[in-house]
């Protein structure tokens, strides 16, 4: 059995493929050891178990708690159609913006790594500012060496931006062409606010 | 959940600290499942194409079903070990509200922070590997030593830079939204009357929706971090594959290794 087949969870591309890119990186220079191809198996069983058990305990155990608070007065009975109207148009605007802003970032990843270089070090001045002006000296002194070590760190990773940049887009273009991904991630959000609140 | 916790606390801790765990371990197992699903797809992208560039790709159910089966012990073993450290930590903040020991306290979360920020980061390189792979989550952290071993600025100053620019473009988006809370709020100044708040509409309303912008553009670029995450670890080990798959950005990605890295480039 080939070892170095690559394995995307189950799906194994056993074509070697010897390219300009393995010749200019080099095997051993860039790449540490592949990943193996694993049998589908379930793994770390006992973790799974151990989660289902608790859930089904916080299942029994959350809905007794919860009257029993109810029994102590509480709830409010606001109206909230209007923060309703509220929250969604302002869902809608960014979850519109943010799938706008994958377009731009893979249009503008170079130009947008060395910002956030100088967006970081401009945070960290911000925020250095502001506890000194709060008279909070520890908090100050902390954002003034955070604040020259974006300085330093700015200088010494220009040279790496390119790549940073070129990584990004690949992962952008990746999540482009698989923008449901975005939806399911939006349903976990629900799931865990939900719970959450619970 | 937390109201709960807080009322439990003074009477029984060790109940506390259950409710605790369990608050944190849901949230990890939640987190991480969404990372182990993006590397899945991926990864797909990255070997074969084809089957995962579309809205709604198969490969988008495959990862979600395999995250959620095969991998699922896995995710829940990395999230139980980070929760423990949260519910440690939550503990210990409460106990900072008694006045002994102050220092002691303020140690120990210190070091509970280190170690939680230290688990979390190796964990995210770590879901690459289950959902990529399949692998189970001591095995992973073997690659994950690996990885660092040869590549270890490499990945963090990438992985670094990158997270950078999400940050920035997740807070941009929350002053974007921020402005349209402003806008909603102006237009219809009892919007927030039923909440008795002391600032004016606009402001609440402005830091509201500054709010929801951030945090739903973190979950989208949430997405994109685990992406990144994946696309580093795909690249370290199957370069190739990527060529043959994606040459444009292949081309892009070799010109700014050898931009970036001229030295190493110029010794092969």
């Amino acid at each position: 059995m080939n070892t170095n087949i690559p394995i995307v969870q189950g799906y194994a591309n056993d074509q070697q493929y010897t390219s300009a890119a393995t010749e200019e990186y080099g095997e051993d220079s860039f790449n540490g050891q592949k990943g193996n191809p694993q049998p589908k198996k379930f793994n770390d069983v006992f973790f799974a178990i151990l989660f289902y058990i608790h859930l089904t305990a916080m299942a029994i155990a959350l809905p007794m708690a919860i009257n029993a608070q109810d029994q102590n007065g509480g709830g409010n009975s606001g109206t909230f159609g209007s923060i309703i109207y509220f929250v969604s148009v302002c869902s809608i605007f960014s979850v519109g913006l943010s799938t706008v802003s994958l377009g731009f970032m893979i249009k503008f990843s170079r130009q947008l790594v060395q910002i956030a270089l100088y967006f970081y070090i401009g945070f960290s001045f911000l925020l250095m500012v502001i506890m000194f002006m709060a008279a909070s000296m520890l908090m100050g002194g902390l954002f003034a060496l955070s604040f020259a070590f974006s300085i330093c760190y700015a200088r010494a990773v220009q040279s790496r931006i390119p790549f940073a940049a070129a990584n990004l887009t690949a992962a952008l273009t990746a999540v482009k062409a698989n923008v449901g991904l975005t939806m399911v991630a939006y349903v976990f959000m629900f799931v865990g606010f939900g719970y959450s609140i619970a | 959940m937390t109201t709960i916790s807080n009322a439990v606390l003074n009477t029984y801790p060790g109940m506390a600290f259950f409710l605790f765990l369990s608050f944190y371990w849901t949230h990890q197992v939640l987190k991480n499942t969404m990372h182990v699903t993006t590397a899945g797809v991926v990864g797909t992208w990255w070997f074969a194409p084809d089957e995962a560039s579309s809205l709604c790709s198969r490969s988008i159910g495959d990862s979600f079903v395999r995250a959620t089966t095969y991998s699922f012990g896995s995710i829940c073993f990395g999230s139980l070990i980070v929760a423990l450290i949260q519910a440690l930590r939550q503990l210990n903040r409460h106990l900072r509200e008694n006045r002994d020991a102050q220092l002691i306290v303020c140690l120990i979360d210190c070091v509970l922070g280190c170690i939680e920020g230290l688990i979390e980061y190796f964990n995210k390189w770590a879901y690459v590997y289950v959902g990529l792979y399949g692998y189970s989550y001591l095995d992973a952290g073997r690659n994950v030593i690996q990885l660092f071993q040869n590549k270890g600025w490499t990945t963090l100053i990438t992985d670094d830079l990158a997270g950078m620019v999400l940050f920035m473009i997740s807070i941009m988006i929350g002053l974007f939204t921020g402005l349209i809370g402003f806008i909603v709020a102006s237009l219809d100044a009892n919007i927030f009357a039923d909440f008795n708040f002391d600032a004016s509409p606009e402001g609440v309303g402005f830091g509201f929706g500054f709010l929801i912008g951030v945090v739903l553009a973190s979950i989208m670029l949430g997405v994109v971090e685990s992406a990144v995450s994946t696309c580093i670890v795909c690249f370290a080990e199957s370069p190739a594959e990527f060529e043959q798959n994606h040459p444009s950005l292949s081309l892009e990605m070799r010109e700014a290794w050898r931009s970036s890295w001229p030295t190493e480039c110029g010794n092969m």
